[in-house]
């Protein structure tokens, strides 16, 4: 599969032509997933949309992990900044959590076992 | 910690995790939590919150296309695994210097 014919490149040239299709992911992601891949796994998960604009600048503060909010723990968190600076866009997933990992992958094998 | 010792990502980071207000005014107004920290934004800029959470996975979509034809282009694609470990930043190159006076602006005299 090339790249130009992947489901996830198809996807994002999509996100990028339809302000319609880009509406509803925003405001509903699971649905607006679903309507491109035709599946969502279960699971206990969220899936929220940073959508990239000319005007707007993101910030993706770190997470507590069980709650600690010490001054190590914040130190920790912070000894990494991720600077993301996009000409024309980027995409993908920021994934908090290690028990995420296995999630994102299932969802991507799935797809693609899907559309093969 | 004095504030020319701490980031505005580690003071932000700190305020949000330590104080509640904070934190609900961070996502609800964040142009006047960041001046409540002393970092004026633009007016021409808007700034969107994410609190991470661990339980939640953050799909980065590309921007709409200028040009019909533009959104052909294979575009780069990145994952960003244990981003709750992280501080990020995500904007156009363009609004580089947005943040640069933002950093200096907590640097140079906020009210932490």
């Amino acid at each position: 599969m090339s790249d130009e014919q992947d489901i996830f490149t198809d996807h994002y040239a999509r996100i990028r032509r339809d302000p319609a299709l880009r509406r509803r992911l925003i405001e509903d992601p699971v649905a607006g997933l679903k309507e491109h891949f035709g599946f969502m796994p279960d699971g206990d998960y969220r899936i929220e949309v940073i959508a990239q604009e000319p005007d707007t600048i993101t910030i993706a503060l770190p997470a507590p992990v069980d709650g600690d909010t010490s001054d190590e723990a914040i130190d920790a968190a912070c000894r990494r900044v991720y600077d993301m600076l996009f000409t024309d866009g980027i995409g993908g997933y920021l994934v908090p959590d290690e028990s995420l990992t296995w999630v994102l992958r299932d969802m991507r094998s799935s797809w693609a076992a899907r559309n093969r | 910690m004095s504030q020319e010792k701490q980031t505005l990502e580690r003071a932000l980071t700190a305020r949000a995790w330590h104080d509640p207000d904070f934190a609900r005014l961070l996502e609800s107004d964040p142009r006047s939590a960041l001046a409540a920290m002393g970092v004026e934004v633009s007016d021409n800029v808007k700034i969107d919150i994410r609190m991470q959470r661990r339980d939640t996975l953050y799909f980065v979509i590309p921007p709409l296309a200028e040009r019909r034809e533009d959104a052909e282009r294979v575009l780069n694609q990145m994952d960003m695994w244990q981003s709750g470990d992280l501080f990020c930043w995500i904007m156009p190159q363009a609004l580089k210097l947005e943040l640069l006076r933002m950093r200096q602006g907590y640097r140079g005299g906020g009210h932490e």
